[in-house]
């Protein structure tokens, strides 16, 4: 969407006004269905990482809506309603099933991943986030980290790149290993 | 550019899309007969996943800084407070 919130402290503001400007209407939402303050925090962080990955750094795919604000409460509602129905799902059958709940959900390893990821080295894993995730374009990320050109940053995202693929490969490790039980 | 960053960024090209079809045929079929190629073209997709998990890890910490200054603002947490504590 916009250039200007590939950075840190761009992106630390455009947060801090959807905090500021939605976060209170969702906020409401959520507590008219029942929810309390940490359930609404933890929908309203979610639906802010569906809102940067899908509008300001995606493809623009949206819902029918006009305003980002729109968008965001949408996602808001859609992602309580999903979590409310999982929730009832996983009671049903933990009922049926005399499954105790506790301890069986997944949760990213996030440990795991940076160690693989800071094999490659602080400046690589922050070259390789910007672009691949935060979608920089290749002339700012030259910019941004010093390149002479736009051909020089691009050779050391690949070899970046190639580090880390390297490391995947030897460690033979699968996408799975990024998610472990508590 | 040296020939197996070369490699990469043809693998890319193919994942990521950015080839037209004729060429994405042309690298399917070359997997076919290069178990390598197939073997590092399945590390690489690996590669981004990882890479897009870890972005994501690295938003949702930054998102929780910005939460957690915003409710240090006392005329902030109160407002959200408020709406905690009424009546349905």
């Amino acid at each position: 969407m916009s250039d200007n919130t590939n950075d840190l402290p761009n992106r630390q503001q455009l947060f801090l006004n959807l905090y500021q400007e939605v976060f209170p209407i969702a906020a409401k939402f959520i507590r008219k269905q029942g929810g309390n303050l940490e359930e609404a925090k933890d929908v309203f962080q979610d639906a802010l990482i569906v809102y940067y990955e899908r509008v300001v750094v995606g493809s623009g795919k949206r819902l029918n809506v006009d305003s980002n604000q729109g968008y965001l409460l949408a996602v808001t509602r859609n992602l309580w309603y999903k979590r409310v129905n999982e929730h009832r799902n996983f009671e049903s059958l933990s009922k049926a099933n005399e499954v105790k709940s506790e301890g069986q959900e997944t949760h990213l390893s996030s440990m795991k991943l940076l160690s693989i990821l800071e094999t490659s080295g602080r400046k690589c894993l922050e070259i390789l986030q910007s672009f691949y995730y935060h979608k920089v374009s290749m002339t700012d990320l030259a910019s941004q980290f010093g390149f002479a050109s736009r051909r020089s940053a691009t050779v050391q995202k690949y070899k970046c790149l190639e580090k880390v693929r390297d490391q995947l490969k030897d460690k033979n490790i699968t996408y799975e290993d990024f998610f472990e039980r508590n | 550019m040296r020939t197996s960053l070369k490699e990469i960024e043809n693998i890319e090209g193919f994942l990521l899309q950015k080839i037209p079809t004729d060429e994405s045929l042309v690298f399917q079929s070359r997997m076919i007969i290069n178990p390598e190629l197939k073997y590092k073209t399945s590390c690489q997709q690996k590669a981004y996943e990882v890479i897009q998990l870890a972005g994501r890890v690295a938003l949702r910490n930054e998102l929780m800084a910005v939460e957690n200054s915003i409710f240090k603002k006392s005329a902030f947490r109160k407002k959200i407070t408020k709406i905690f504590e009424s009546k349905n």
